[in-house]
């Protein structure tokens, strides 16, 4: 009965050295794609749909000053020969502050666009966020690495099968939101 | 009690080689660097030559269509006097409209000619992909990230060791 007792003390003891050997030093590196948890996003559509709209109407902006500066340009063209040398150099200083104006135009309403994706994203993004942090939370992970830039650059170029298996929580996190792939 | 004494010896024994069978079993993790590994290889140097005369030709094309333009457009310029208003107008919506299937068209090669490339490096890279899948099994590798980003931004900044770099036993493999 005693050895019995010792026996099952020391395999206990053996055992939480193991599971404390485990818990310091094994370090679980999780992995998540965002990209592809976005794009599952009920969300989305509607998002895309926006800033197709808006990219829509600044094209449209910006299509009809070209149109203006297109027709200043031509009227300028007509009149060129006739005008004084004088008169030809203010319409050519005009015409220049024009296509600078409309260069300007072009870099506003790109970073305009920007700008609105990132308002209508950044909520999602913080979704996408907490949700990672309750599935690491639940899985005991270390770290969660980011798969893939926004520029499509990948970050994790392999993960072995097993690896993968256990590791890439992409599929957890959009569970963790209430989407599915 | 001598006996017990030698169990429990041996359990904690079999616990310690858990313990350290645990430690091994850690995440091993090694790294790469894509773009190098494809800048070395003589198909891609093949890809990158046949692009090269796809652009050559195209830019060849373009250049002498552009010449046509502008001499429509020179034409037109000097005989913008004898034109009625009318027919100035028309004859210039004629233009610009020449003028955006010129852009279109100059658009659509540019495009032909990034879709070949990435046809012709498709089959490259999954060489690539395999070559690099079989260093990882041979090295017992959980993970494989990459060095740093196309735009030159660093994802992995140190490495205690030289074995981690995996992109010379890659590019052995697709010798």
């Amino acid at each position: 009965m005693k050895k019995l007792s010792i026996l099952v003390i020391s395999l206990f003891i053996a055992f939480s050295a193991t599971d404390m050997a485990k818990a310091q030093e094994e370090t679980k590196i999780g992995f998540v794609n965002p990209q592809a948890v976005l794009a599952k996003m009920p969300e989305m559509r509607a998002i895309q749909q926006r800033l197709t709209n808006f990219a829509e109407q600044k094209q449209q902006e910006l299509a009809q000053k070209e149109r203006e500066f297109q027709t200043a340009v031509a009227e300028y063209e007509q009149k060129a020969g006739v005008i004084s040398e004088e008169a030809n150099q203010r319409e050519q200083e005009r015409l220049g502050q024009m296509q600078q104006e409309l260069t300007v135009a072009q870099r506003e309403a790109e970073t305009a666009l920007q700008q609105r994706r990132q308002e209508l994203l950044g909520p999602l993004f913080q979704q996408i966020g907490t949700a990672i942090d309750a599935v690491s939370e639940e899985m005991g992970l270390t770290m969660v690495l980011n798969t893939t830039t926004s520029a499509g650059d990948q970050i994790i170029l392999y993960a072995s099968q097993e690896y993968q298996e256990k590791y890439d929580i992409t599929d957890a996190v959009m569970q963790e939101l209430g989407v599915f792939n | 009690m001598n006996i017990s004494r030698k169990i429990t010896l041996a359990i904690v024994f079999i616990g310690a080689v858990f313990s350290f069978q645990e430690t091994v079993a850690q995440v091993k993790i090694g790294y790469t660097n894509p773009a190098r590994i494809l800048s070395e290889l003589p198909e891609v140097a093949e890809v990158d030559q046949q692009i090269e005369s796809m652009i050559t030709e195209s830019d060849e094309e373009l250049a002498q269509r552009a010449t046509e333009l502008q001499d429509i457009f020179t034409q037109y310029e000097s005989s913008m006097g004898t034109l009625s208003e009318q027919e100035r107008m028309s004859r210039e919506e004629e233009l610009i409209e020449l003028n955006q299937q010129f852009e279109q068209d100059r658009e659509a090669m540019m495009n032909r000619i990034r879709q070949r490339r990435s046809e012709l490096m498709a089959p490259i890279i999954e060489r690539m992909n395999t070559a690099m899948e079989e260093v990882a099994e041979e090295m017992d590798l959980d993970l494989i990230l990459n060095e740093g980003t196309s735009a030159g931004d660093a994802i992995v900044f140190f490495a205690n060791s030289e074995e981690l770099d995996v992109t010379d036993r890659i590019l052995e493999k697709l010798q």
